[in-house]
């Protein structure tokens, strides 16, 4: 009996204490803990969309729209209108307000676009606001040098954002777009607040009380090169959805450190190389890519003067048999399948399908013409015979005997582990099958970048994405040359007819014909630009399975934890 | 010699012809004793047998030189290909025909480690070379010239070592360009500096002696008692300094290529970096290089240490 | 004494203004690359170097920042909009950056001194026994073993495989001791090499043959005369020392995810961040300056012939 009673009381006091327990565990505030592999620049949304940085402005700051996983959800504004998808009307929702209480009127965010483009140090988002009409004439106004006023004035009178009313923000495009939805949801459409950008200047979003926060967050403690913290904020008109207490992203720059970190469960999420997702696969998340990863191919290197320099490697590398040659040369499926670290695909497409798939509207009308690949464009394996027939029919047009007349290729990489990986694969695969001599010149990223915009390189493994979420990103960058390629010079009939259908997607109302012209604008650009496009290149990410709806988006910040709740 | 002497110094010769062979013994030579009397044991001899004393010192000679010959002579004889893309061996794991694996691009990573020896070995004896000989001339000048032209020379000396050694060498590579070349020229820019402090401390001290006076006297041109005299009687010094060059170069190389400042080319330090990336699939592509660098290096050091004791008689034992 | 102390600071101020002013115009010799953004156009990108100031000619961006220096204003970051030099290096509110750096150089100064003593005072009274076998093998792996290679080793074995110890942060004693200890190593072995190597040489020193001879115990020599005597090259390797373990903590600082200065070292440079690569510059060459500085002040306080000598 008394055995008995005795197992009784230790039960119950067992079931007090596994209940104490539990109440505490709920009682424990819920905290995202979130490794990322940069340094914060800076929380100014007009100065950095890095994702990176996003990790931190998405939570603090609130564009007209959210993107949550896929879906558009609202925002600042809590609905929209468009009967052409070229003037968008925002109703902006009449509660939301800075976290010190003061409203935010859409007039107040009109002034906030307009105010970019005064500032030389946003000139990185400036692309985020291409769609919006006027733009052009801004960037000209830009490009002749306009004072300050000037600019100003340029801007009042040209671009396309008007507040209606307190209430009402009008934004009218410069043409019919209905892909440009998503952009409505970057970073960089978040308002910055006047009265602190008026004291601070550049040095806005530089520390947690020189920034305006009008986010479900607000930054609670900020230590540079080490950690930034949020705290809900009690102001923000979704405030009694927000369900975690506290979110902090620790900055650990070397992957070791963050996978450990990880194991050791001192983090919720992490990047790391495909190698430990292997490892850890029931945590990995691999987010497919929207960057591309291309060999860049100058046909008109010139100098600082803008004149030809290397005129032999010029006409070799214009030389469209000479490009086949080395595109067939190049195994992609070992290249990425086994030899790069880091997640990457090899999409049927060049314009990504992922971003067709993401965009709701233009899925329709663009997705559906799909389904044949560029199997000989980008070939996915390498097929030597075909690449020295190429090789031979370069030779002879340009007049070599033999491949050891041909000058020798640079190739610039970036200097870390996966560029130079992919420079020293082509110099070994080239050198190999067609028996180029190749270099491979490893630089810093900011080098690469200024031998970009110089076009100053022979060849140049690079990535790029879009920022604007749409096809027209991937493929008005070559109707721009914006990397110095050389295709306006050495092919200037083929170019021509590139741009006039790049212009064409821009404008035009008529989506299906766009959707065509992007088709046929793609095709050129494969058989006949000034790339070698390679393979997309996905993000491989850690990611506890403590919460519901904390995940990893591919457009506009990677990180997606303002809808999250912890499990229970 | 001795037997001349003694034959010579015998007076009593024909005394004891009479005496009973038998009664003679052969005077036996104490080999110690008959080292001491030979007058013409050089200098340099002496350090050479004192340092194969050190048995020690002899194996890792011997290990250092085998490793030496290995990395030219491995890649060279090795049948497997350590260029190109060989599809069918990328990442391989350990095997018979791939004693350590392979590399991502397929190449036998034993042969490839061996061949990153060849870049380790060049770095760290050309520019310890380069750096002991600029170092000892700037050195010897300085203290030789002494007053403003040595007050000048070291004031230099000692900005220049104050100068973050990584500025420099990305200052000398984004110039000259990535390559082994630069990393030489950077470790000779940066290296020469302690060379000229160890030799000018050397001649200030030399300087003085009467030898030095005397040749002055006698109307030997400076340039002459640098190279005869002091340069020469330095040597030693300069010697152990060199060895202690080269396993600092070859640790500057490995530790510039592990940082990703160094060559392009393989060598050890960036085979380390990259066994690092694979060190849960692929250990042995981590540990293996570590162990020949590390090797190495004791090799050098131990050599370096054997020689510094055996040219410095007053630490012989 | 004054004079000697008063004379070696002056030169040791002239070569910290030296070194500024080399890299200074070093770093703006190599091409910069800033803002290189394709997505930025010419003439924002010209508006950027405006300003930044980094429009000016060359001579006089020098004079701005000697200007700024002088009011110990080391300028704001290029990389990091709006943020100070000053508080990059040295954070206030975290402690990170210098003093991160400082406690990690001093732990492993503490650890690694009086170890590496200790270990090279055992191998030089017991020459050619085991114990001094045995000190020769460890100091000679330690010489041997670049840190990294013993950084990522014990990281892989200790913290990943074993999981005796955390692998990051540098907060509490665990998570201290593999940092320090990896970082240490190398000190530990070449100060108990120099340790050995003094005893023995002192061992045929004519005051120690006199002591011996008066017939002084061994222990009264050994610790009266040997080891003070023996401790006298050690504080000449301590500056020099003391300076490498300070700024030397980059891979174990990365490796560890330490928050020091190590980090901003290399990033710096390629961020060509002009204002954190001259900061560091500064706070780095003054600080192996003042060590050599200390070294000598104190070394011509220990050994007159020294100051005698200048």
């Amino acid at each position: 009996m008394n055995l008995k009673r005795l197992v009784v009381l230790l039960m119950a006091a067992l079931t007090l204490i596994g209940s104490a327990s539990a109440a505490s565990a709920s009682l424990e505030p819920a905290v995202i803990r979130i490794a990322l592999e940069q340094d914060i620049e800076t929380i100014d949304p007009q100065q950095n969309t890095a994702a990176y940085t996003c990790a931190v402005t998405e939570g603090v700051t609130e564009p007209l729209l959210r993107e949550h996983g896929t879906e558009i959800l609202p925002g600042l504004a809590e609905s929209y209108e468009t009967s052409d998808y070229q003037t968008w009307i925002f109703n902006i929702r009449k509660d939301a307000q800075w976290s010190d209480g003061t409203p935010i009127t859409a007039r107040d965010i009109e002034w906030s676009y307009k105010e970019i483009f005064t500032r030389p140090e946003a000139a990185k988002v400036y692309i985020l606001f291409s769609d919006v009409s006027g733009y052009k004439a801004i960037t000209d106004a830009q490009s002749a040098n306009a004072t300050e006023d000037e600019l100003r004035a340029v801007v009042e009178e040209n671009f396309g954002v008007t507040a209606l009313d307190d209430y009402t923000l009008e934004v009218k495009l410069a043409s019919p777009r209905p892909y440009v939805i998503n952009t409505f949801a970057s970073t960089a459409w978040a308002p910055i607040k006047k009265d602190l950008y008026e004291q601070y200047g550049n040095a806005y979003g530089s520390a947690a009380d020189k920034t305006g926060y009008n986010g479900a967050y607000v930054v609670s403690e900020w230590r540079y090169n080490e950690s930034v913290a949020l705290e809900p904020n009690p102001n923000y008109w979704n405030a009694a959805n927000i369900k975690i207490d506290r979110v902090e992203l620790l900055i650990v720059k070397d992957q070791e450190p963050r996978v450990n970190m990880f194991r050791e469960g001192k983090v919720d999420s992490a990047r790391a190389s495909s190698e430990y997702l292997e490892m850890m696969a029931d945590d990995a998340f691999v987010l497919e890519g929207t960057n591309w990863n291309y060999v860049l191919v100058n046909s008109y290197r010139r100098n600082a003067e803008g004149a030809l320099v290397n005129e032999a490697m010029s006409t070799l590398l214009a030389n469209r048999d000479f490009v086949n040659a080395i595109n067939a040369a190049i195994n992609r499926t070992t290249l990425f399948g086994s030899i790069i670290t880091d997640p990457s695909y090899l999409p049927t497409n060049y314009v990504i399908p992922s971003i067709i798939n993401s965009n709701n509207v233009a899925r329709d009308t663009v997705g559906k013409l799909r389904g044949d690949t560029y199997a000989d464009l980008v070939p996915i394996t390498r097929d030597e015979a075909k690449a020295k027939e190429y090789l031979a029919k370069a030779l002879e047009t340009l007049g070599y005997a033999s491949v050891d007349q041909l000058p020798k290729i640079t190739i610039v990489c970036a200097s870390t582990t996966d560029p130079q990986t992919v420079g020293e694969y082509m110099k070994n695969a080239l050198e190999q099958t067609l028996g180029l001599k190749i270099d491979v010149e490893p630089v810093e990223f900011n080098v690469r970048d200024s031998r970009i915009i110089s076009g100053d390189y022979d060849l140049l493994y690079m990535g790029w994405g879009v920022s604007n979420n749409d096809a027209d990103g991937y493929l008005s960058v070559w109707s721009d040359d914006l990397f110095c390629t050389g295709w306006p010079q050495s092919d200037p009939e083929t170019y021509g007819k590139y741009a006039d259908l790049i212009t064409f997607i821009g404008t035009t109302a008529d989506m299906d014909a766009r959707a065509n012209a992007i088709l046929e604008a793609e095709q050129i650009l494969l058989s006949q630009g000034p790339i070698i496009t390679l393979a997309t290149h996905g993000d491989a990410i850690l990611l506890s399975k403590r919460f519901d709806g904390f995940g990893i988006k591919g457009t506009n910040s990677l990180y997606d934890y303002n809808y999250a709740s912890p499990k229970n | 010699m001795d037997n001349d002497l003694l034959k010579t110094a015998s007076p009593i010769e024909f005394a004891l012809s009479d005496v009973p062979d038998d009664l003679f013994r052969r005077a036996s030579f104490d080999e110690d004793e008959a080292e001491a009397l030979s007058p013409h044991v050089s200098y340099w001899s002496d350090v050479w047998r004192r340092f194969f004393e050190n048995k020690s010192a002899v194996v890792f000679l011997t290990v250092f030189i085998i490793i030496l010959l290995g990395c030219y002579i491995i890649p060279l004889v090795s049948p497997l290909p350590i260029t190109g893309i060989i599809d069918d061996s990328i990442n391989a794991k350990m095997s018979s025909s791939h004693w350590l694996g392979a590399d991502k691009f397929g190449h036998d990573f034993f042969t490839k480690m061996w061949k990153g020896g060849q870049i380790s070995f060049m770095v760290g004896f050309v520019s310890a070379i380069l750096q002991t000989i600029i170092g000892v001339i700037i050195g010897a000048v300085s203290a030789y010239a002494g007053g403003r032209v040595d007050s000048v020379i070291m004031s230099i000396v000692n900005v220049l070592i104050a100068i973050p050694y990584l500025v420099i060498v990305l200052a000398i590579r984004v110039v000259a360009g990535a390559g082994t070349a630069t990393i030489i020229f950077a470790l000779v820019i940066t290296g020469w500096l302690n060379v000229a402090r160890l030799t000018r401390g050397q001649i200030l001290q030399l300087k003085t002696e009467e030898y030095v006076t005397a040749a002055k006297s006698m109307g030997v041109g400076a340039r002459t008692i640098l190279a005869r005299h002091l340069i020469p009687n330095t040597l030693g010094v300069i010697l152990v300094a060199f060895t202690l060059a080269i396993p600092q170069a070859m640790f500057s190389e490995a530790f510039l290529s592990f940082i990703g400042l160094g060559t392009n080319a393989v060598s050890w330090g960036s085979l380390i970096r990259a066994g690092m990336d694979v060190r849960f699939k692929h250990p042995q592509q981590l540990i293996a290089p570590s162990i020949l660098l590390a090797l190495t290096m004791l090799c050098v050091q131990l050599i370096g240490d054997t020689l510094r004791d055996a040219l410095d008689p007053k630490l012989r034992r | 004494m004054l004079k000697f102390t008063f004379k070696r600071m002056f030169s040791a101020a002239a070569t910290v203004f030296v070194l500024i002013t080399l890299t200074f115009f070093l770093l703006k010799m190599i091409p910069n690359g800033l803002f290189a953004d394709p997505n930025i156009s010419k003439e924002m990108r010209a508006r950027l170097y405006e300003l930044y100031g980094l429009d000016k000619p060359v001579w006089q961006q020098y004079l701005i920042y000697m200007k700024n220096l002088l009011r110990l204003d080391l300028g704001d970051s290029i990389a990091y909009p709006g943020r100070k030099i000053t508080t990059m290096i040295l954070d206030p509110a975290t402690g990170n950056g210098l003093p991160m750096s400082m406690k990690l150089g001093i732990a492993s100064l503490l650890f690694s001194v009086p170890t590496g003593i200790a270990l090279g005072t055992v191998a030089g009274l017991n020459r050619g026994r085991f114990l001094d076998k045995l000190m020769i093998g460890i100091s000679l792996v330690g010489v041997s073993v670049p840190s990294f290679v013993f950084a990522t080793m014990s990281v892989t074995v200790f913290g990943n495989i074993l999981g005796w110890l955390p692998t990051t942060g540098f907060s509490t004693p665990r998570e201290m001791a593999l940092p320090i200890f990896c970082l240490s190593l190398g000190t530990i072995a070449t100060i108990s090499r120099l340790m050995r190597t003094s005893l023995v040489e002192l061992e045929s020193a004519d005051f120690i043959k006199t002591a011996k001879a008066k017939g002084l115990r061994r222990s009264k020599i050994v610790f009266r005369h040997q080891i003070r005597n023996a401790l006298l090259p050690i504080v000449t390797v301590l500056g020099p020392i003391t300076a490498s373990l300070l700024t030397g903590t980059f891979v174990v600082e990365a490796i560890f995810n330490i928050k020091g200065l190590g980090g901003y070292y290399v990033e710096s440079i390629s961020n060509r961040d002009y204002g954190l690569v001259m900061g560091l510059t500064v706070i780095f060459g003054t600080f192996l300056v003042v060590c050599n500085l200390v070294v000598d002040i104190v070394y011509g306080l220990i050994d007159p012939r020294i100051r005698l000598k200048q």
